[in-house]
Order: C-alpha cells, then structure tokens, then sequence
C-alpha cells in the first residue's frame, strides 16, 4: 500500500469525522437526532440525484445489471439498518457499552473478507495488526 | 405529493423545504418504527427544526453519506474491503482532533493513547507493502 492509497480512506474518515460535530451544532439549536437525520439523508439523495441528471448518467444508472444492483442495494440496507440497531441499542444499553462494540466493525470486515473474498483480498498479518491498533484506538476514542 | 412551503423557510431554499415535505409526509403517515414523527401530527416541523439547525443537518447529509460514501466506496474498490475499512473507521481521530479545536474539549491521557494507537495502525496498514 503505497501514500497515495491512503487518501481516498482518509477523506472518506475526515468526512465522516466532521459528522458529529455537525450534528452536535444543529441539535445545540433543535434537539431533534431523528429529523435532523431525516435532513441529512434527503440533501444527500438530492445532490446525488442532481449529479446523475445534470451529467446525463441517468441511464447509465439504471442499466446498471440486477445482479450488481443488489449488491449495492444491499450495501445501503445493511448500513440503515447498522444505524437503527445503533439508536436502539443506544435506547437500552449504555453508550459506554455501545460505542466500543460498533467500533469492532472493521475486525467483522477482516473475518468476513477471510472467508468470502479470498480469491480477491489476501489478508496478511500486517493487516490483522494494523485493523486491532485503529480498532483499539478508535475504542480508547469513544469509550 | 403536493405540499405547502413551510413559513419562515423562503430564504433556506429547496433543501428546507424538502426536509420539511418530508417530516410532513411522515407526520401523515404515522409508522411504528418513528414514533416521534406521529406523536405530534398537528405540530408545524419549523417550530421543531430551526432553520440554522436544518441548514448543520444540511451539511452532515453532504459530508457524510454523500461525500464519505462515495470516498468509502472508492477506498474499497482501490484497496479492498479488509484494508480500506479500518482506515475509514479511523474517522475518529479526525473527529477528536476536530472537538479539540472548535468544541475546546481538552486532550486526556485516554484520548492521546487512542489517538496514538489509531495512527499507528494507519501506519502498519500503509508500510507493510513498501517495506
């Protein structure tokens, strides 16, 4: 893995890191997670909506095969329901509690790529190491 | 679906607007798994979400699932599930660094261990190759 790799990663985490400040911004001015989310979520389809419309890409976005399709869909399924099952768990169990266990995500993704990409990913043990260091700090972080 | 824009929305634009026909189209059809969304259907959704707060919510649906999806998405494609996924999660980080400067939230020992750990693990991930 060479510098530039990192760098798709890194604007994705630097993304998704302003989040929560963001979020702690707005619910200063309205207490409101769940409409709040509602807003975010619509602004987004709407910008990726207008992306496909205004570069003609609209077409190419349904021919997209069924097969592939799925995949996709249920990528953003999985992840609404990672976010529900977030909420609820926050609603009966402790956030100290919570937030460590969600951060294990990415040692779920190392087990899952082990057994059902082998023929795409080979995972070594620099990988193993590298994902439990970020892991155990990311739980050190929000813990 | 028609719907009315809300008062006091003019100078947001659509965005508001869409969120607020949202909030309302949900308020109409009330669903047990967004029970704040019925519990008060005759409440106006500019008296629940100020503009300045829709405007930060705004913001998060961009950074977020838009441009960090997409990123995400990339990073798989380029580096693998396994790989890119740790380092997508390492978003943390960024976060503490950014509470750090505009919250004033104040730096632990717990927090500066974790930060260390995470850039660690970031730097096994991206050395092992060119080792």
């Amino acid at each position: 893995m060479s510098l530039s790799d990192l760098l798709y990663p890194l604007l994705a985490a630097l993304c998704y890191s302003t989040n929560p400040i963001m979020v702690k911004m707005g619910l200063r001015i309205s207490n409101e997670p769940l409409l709040g989310a509602t807003i975010g979520m619509a602004a987004s389809t709407v910008v990726y909506a207008a992306y496909f419309l205004l570069t003609s890409q609209m077409r190419d976005l349904l021919a997209v095969p069924p097969r592939i399709g799925w995949y996709f869909a249920l990528a953003g399924v999985s992840s609404t329901l990672g976010m529900f099952t977030f909420f609820t768990a926050l609603e009966h169990t402790s956030a100290t509690i919570v937030a460590p266990l969600v951060s294990a995500a990415p040692l779920v993704t190392l087990l899952l790529s082990r057994l059902t990409l082998q023929e795409t990913e080979r995972i070594t043990l620099f990988d193993v190491l590298g994902t439990v260091l970020i892991v155990a700090g990311v739980v050190l972080l929000v813990s | 679906m028609g719907c009315d824009p809300c008062p006091g929305t003019q100078r947001l634009g659509s965005l508001h607007r869409l969120g607020c026909c949202i909030v309302r189209a949900a308020r109409q059809y009330p669903s047990p798994f967004l029970p704040c969304f019925s519990a008060s259907a005759t409440c106006d959704s500019t008296q629940v979400v100020a503009p300045q707060a829709a405007l930060w919510f705004v913001g998060v649906g961009l950074l977020g699932p838009c441009l960090g999806r997409l990123f995400n998405y990339m990073s798989v494609a380029r580096l693998g599930a396994a790989r890119a996924t740790p380092l997508v999660n390492a978003s943390p980080l960024f976060t503490t660094l950014l509470a750090l400067v505009f919250l004033g939230e104040h730096i632990t020992l717990k927090i500066l261990l974790g930060m260390l750990c995470v850039v660690a693990g970031i730097a096994v991930l991206t050395g092992q190759r060119r080792a």
